[in-house]
C-alpha cells in the first residue's frame, strides 16, 4: 500500500528532514536517475525536472500525518520544512516498500544548496549527451543561473562520486 | 487545454468546456513566460473552473478510478507473466518493448486503444485465472468496488485484509488496491507556494505589473486552496460475495470494507 510514498518517507528520513520544496525534487530526480525505483514521471520545467506527481504526493503525505510540513520565512520568500512525523514512521515499519537507499548520498545532497542540485539534475537530464554538450545545454536552458565553469566542474565531481 | 476539451467531448459530459480562443487571443509573451492580459481573466477563471469541475466529475470519479485500477493491474499482471515467461496463448508483441524499457516512438504511437483492447478481448480465453478475470472485468465493466480508506487511521485494517485475502486465495498485490488522488495524471491549478517552484499562472496588470492569477481572481482563489487529496480502497465485491457463508474469512473481511457504514 502507497509503496512510492513510502519510498519518499524514506529519504526524508534518511535525510533527517529536507528544507525547501525545490531540493527535495531535485533529490527525489538524481536518486531516480542513479537508478533507485522511483516512479514519479518527471518534466523539464522552468527549474530544471521536476514532477507534479511528486508534489502531490507530498501533499498527501502531510495531509496524512504521515510527513510534516513547516512554512518558514525567509528574508524575502518562503520555504517548507518536511519532517517525518512519529506516524510516519510507523507507517514505515509496516510498508512492504524497498529501496536501496544509500544514507550518506541522501545527507551529502541534503547538504548542497537548491541552486547546486538543479544543476546536478539539469546534467543529469541530458545525459544521453556527450560531456560538452550537456554543458552547452546547461548553458543554453539556464542562461539567467549563471553557471560558471567552476560549478559545472563541481556537479560533474559531484555526480561522480555520487554513483560510485 | 486540449484535453479537457476532448474528455468533456467524448465523455459527454456538459462543463469542461470554456473559450479558448479568447483565452489564445489574452496570452501575451513575456520575457520567459507567457502571461495572460488582465481583460481576459475571466476567460482564464472559467478555464480554471472546468479543470476544476472535469476533475472531481470525470478524472476523480470513482468508477472512472475503478476501471484504471483495473486496467494498471492488467499491464502489471501482463508484465509479471512476461516476466515468467508464462506461455501466452496470444502473445503480448506490442507490449513488449514496454515491459523491457526500451520503447521507440513507433512502438509508443502503435500501442492504440484498438490494439489494447483487441489483447484484452483475447486475454479472456487465457489461463491465468487473475489476468483472464482481470481483462473480462475491463471489457465487461465488471469493475471493482470501493470503500473510503484513510491509510493514516487503517493502517492496521489494511494489514489484516492483506492476510485475509491472501488466506481466502486471492491475490492482495491484484485485488486490493488502494488508489490515490497522486495516481491521476491530472491536476488542479496550484499557486505557487515556494520560490522556484513551478510557476502559476500570472496577469498582465494595465500598469505592467505581474499578478498572479489567485491573488486577483476571487473565484480562483476559492478553488485552489482546498484539501483534494483522497484515498480509496478498491476490491472485488463480486468474488468476496462468492466466498462461501461458512468461510470464516469472508464475514472479518467484510465486517472491515463496511465497518464505516455501521
Amino acid at each position: 500500500m502507497l509503496d512510492n510514498h513510502a519510498k519518499l518517507v524514506k529519504v526524508i528520513a534518511a535525510a533527517d528532514g529536507i528544507v525547501g520544496r525545490k531540493k527535495l525534487q531535485k533529490i527525489i530526480y538524481i536518486l531516480k536517475k542513479l537508478g533507485l525505483p522511483f516512479e514519479e514521471k518527471y518534466t523539464f520545467y522552468f527549474y530544471g525536472p521536476y514532477s507534479e506527481e511528486l508534489s502531490l504526493q507530498i501533499e498527501e503525505l502531510t495531509n496524512l500525518g504521515f510527513v510534516s510540513e513547516v512554512k518558514e520565512k525567509k528574508s524575502n520568500y518562503y520555504q517548507y520544512r518536511y519532517q517525518v512525523t512519529d506516524q510516519g514512521q510507523e507507517f514505515l515499519e509496516h510498508s512492504l516498500a524497498e529501496v536501496p537507499l544509500v544514507e550518506s548520498v541522501v545527507r551529502d545532497m541534503k547538504e548542497q544548496s537548491s541552486r547546486f542540485l538543479e544543476l546536478v539534475a539539469t546534467m543529469l537530464y541530458f545525459d544521453h549527451l556527450p560531456k560538452e554538450e550537456v554543458e552547452q545545454k546547461v548553458l543554453e536552458v539556464k542562461k539567467k543561473s549563471n553557471y560558471t565553469t567552476e560549478d559545472m566542474e563541481e556537479a560533474w565531481n559531484f555526480i561522480g562520486k555520487i554513483t560510485h | 487545454m486540449d484535453y479537457l476539451q476532448r474528455d468533456a467531448y467524448f465523455t459527454g459530459v456538459s462543463y469542461g468546456h470554456f473559450d479558448m480562443e479568447r483565452i489564445l487571443r489574452v496570452m501575451r509573451p513575456d520575457e520567459d513566460q507567457v502571461v495572460i492580459k488582465e481583460s481576459g481573466m475571466h476567460a482564464v477563471e472559467d478555464y480554471i473552473m472546468s479543470r476544476y469541475q472535469m476533475y472531481w466529475q470525470v478524472y476523480f470519479h470513482p468508477v472512472t478510478r475503478s476501471a484504471e485500477v483495473i486496467l494498471t493491474k492488467i499491464l502489471h499482471r501482463v508484465k509479471e507473466l512476461y516476466g515468467q515467461h508464462y506461455p501466452f496463448k496470444v502473445k503480448p508483441t506490442p507490449f513488449t518493448s514496454f515491459f523491457e524499457g526500451k520503447v521507440s516512438l513507433a512502438d509508443y504511437i502503435r500501442l492504440d486503444e484498438a490494439v489494447v483492447l483487441y489483447y484484452f478481448q483475447m486475454w479472456t480465453e487465457e489461463d491465468d485465472p487473475i489476468l483472464r478475470d482481470l481483462v473480462y472485468r475491463f471489457v465487461n465493466r465488471r469493475l471493482f468496488k470501493y470503500v473510503e480508506f484513510n491509510p493514516n487511521l487503517q493502517m492496521n485494517d489494511w494489514m489484516e485484509l492483506y492476510q485475509l485475502f491472501k488466506e481466502v486465495d486471492l491475490d492482495p498485490d491484484y485485488y486490493l488496491v488502494v488508489d490515490s488522488s497522486s495516481d491521476l495524471p491530472y491536476d488542479f491549478y496550484r499557486p505557487g507556494g515556494e520560490e522556484e517552484e513551478r510557476l502559476p499562472i500570472h496577469l498582465l496588470m494595465p500598469n505592467n505589473e505581474l499578478r498572479e492569477l489567485s491573488r486577483q481572481s476571487e473565484i480562483v482563489e476559492a478553488i485552489s486552496g482546498k484539501k483534494r487529496t483522497d484515498h480509496k480502497l478498491y476490491y472485488p465485491k463480486d468474488l468476496i460475495e462468492k466466498l462461501a457463508d461458512d468461510q470464516p474469512e469472508k464475514e472479518k473481511i467484510k465486517k472491515i470494507l463496511y465497518k464505516q457504514d455501521r
